[in-house]
């Protein structure tokens, strides 16, 4: 069931208690990553909020060790991937998706673009079919701009990019409009 | 993630408020301006709702995000609505043949599932990326940044391993 003001306030409150959860477990495996990738998954980290806090790492890990960043998204693709059914469909693409993202930027950050756009691919493939999704991908279209733009693809980055501005512009977010400007 | 925008206790009243200000509007808008049947407009907004509580965080301007999302949401769900042909009254009504000898497949199902949710998480990469988003080894190695050799490797290995755990013939 997941409609009703309250079931959205139990939700995020959920939410909020995923991720401080997952807080302390993240932080230690920011250390060494990528043994986590040979280690069974333990089921308390299939949640949501380890896959946000996961990709947060890997997007902060992104100048300092784009390595390490790969092994922190790749992590949170595995979960986001596998996440119990009992999350609304929505949720689930709308974080395998962003995961997904995160794998890419990892790989554009070390000029691996052909597996950036690759992974972008398999992120738009989670949105495809959620109405909902307009935003995600959006997000996602720029992120596709600008592994173009760095492939020196430019006609096709500015096509992608016209769409991406007009949905940004059709839920008010200067902010990312400004983002497609600077591509 | 959208929590981030409603932090502390205050957070559940103030996310049931923006729920309970806007919801009525995304119906309206998606059953006055799309015509879209009331039961689909209120699907469409709770789940414009559940993108929300994850993007929460970075949107500015709640009502012209959620007014944005639903036009979206709208016009895509139209779309996809043109495509659905229905099936017609006098026709043939067969079961779906995927569920013809469910009393084995669901179970079999269920044990592949654990069997998957046992591997590692690269092993769970590697499989579904072959697998199930049917890449080729050359694209399975350049997204897990590897040689193409060990990739073959790695889904040789992973597939063992997932039929030694369906099969039971590893503890764990």
């Amino acid at each position: 069931m997941i409609g009703g003001a309250a079931t959205f306030a139990h939700f995020a409150r959920k939410l909020e208690g995923e991720r401080i959860e997952a807080r302390a477990i993240v932080t230690t495996i920011t250390i060494d990553p990528e043994r986590c990738l040979d280690e069974p998954l333990p089921p308390a980290w299939r949640t949501i909020g380890m896959v946000d806090l996961l990709s947060d790492a890997a997007r902060q890990e992104l100048v300092r060790s784009p390595r390490r960043s790969l092994h922190l998204a790749q992590l949170a693709a595995a979960i986001a991937d596998a996440l119990p059914q009992s999350y609304p469909r929505v949720m689930r693409a709308q974080t395998a998706a962003d995961a997904w993202k995160a794998v890419s930027n990892a790989h554009r950050f070390a000029s691996r673009h052909e597996a950036a756009l690759s992974a972008l691919d398999i992120a738009d493939k989670r949105t495809e079919n959620e109405p909902a999704l307009a935003y995600d991908r959006a997000i996602l279209a720029l992120a596709r701009a600008i592994t173009l733009r760095e492939l020196d693809r430019p006609e096709e980055a500015l096509g992608v990019l016209d769409d991406a501005r007009e949905t940004f512009r059709e839920y008010g977010d200067a902010q990312q409009i400004a983002q497609c400007d600077l591509v | 993630m959208s929590v981030h925008a409603f932090p502390d206790t205050r957070g559940d009243h103030e996310i049931a408020a923006v729920y309970e200000e806007h919801f009525d509007l995304l119906v309206g808008i998606a059953v006055g301006r799309f015509r879209i049947s009331h039961a689909d407009a209120e699907t469409l907004a709770q789940e414009v709702f559940l993108d929300f509580l994850v993007n929460a965080a970075r949107v500015h301007d709640r009502r012209a995000w959620l007014v944005g999302a639903i036009y979206n949401a709208s016009r895509d769900h139209l779309r996809r609505a043109r495509r659905i042909e229905p099936l017609p009254d006098d026709g043939p009504d067969p079961a779906d043949p995927r569920y013809a000898r469910v009393c084995e497949q669901w179970p079999a199902e269920l044990a592949a599932r654990e069997a998957f949710a046992r591997l590692t998480p690269r092993c769970q990469l590697a499989l579904r990326l072959r697998y199930i988003e049917g890449h080729t080894i050359p694209s399975i190695a350049k997204l897990l940044d590897t040689t193409k050799r060990y990739a073959a490797k790695l889904v040789t290995r992973c597939l063992g391993l997932a039929h030694r755990r369906y099969c039971g013939r590893e503890a764990s």
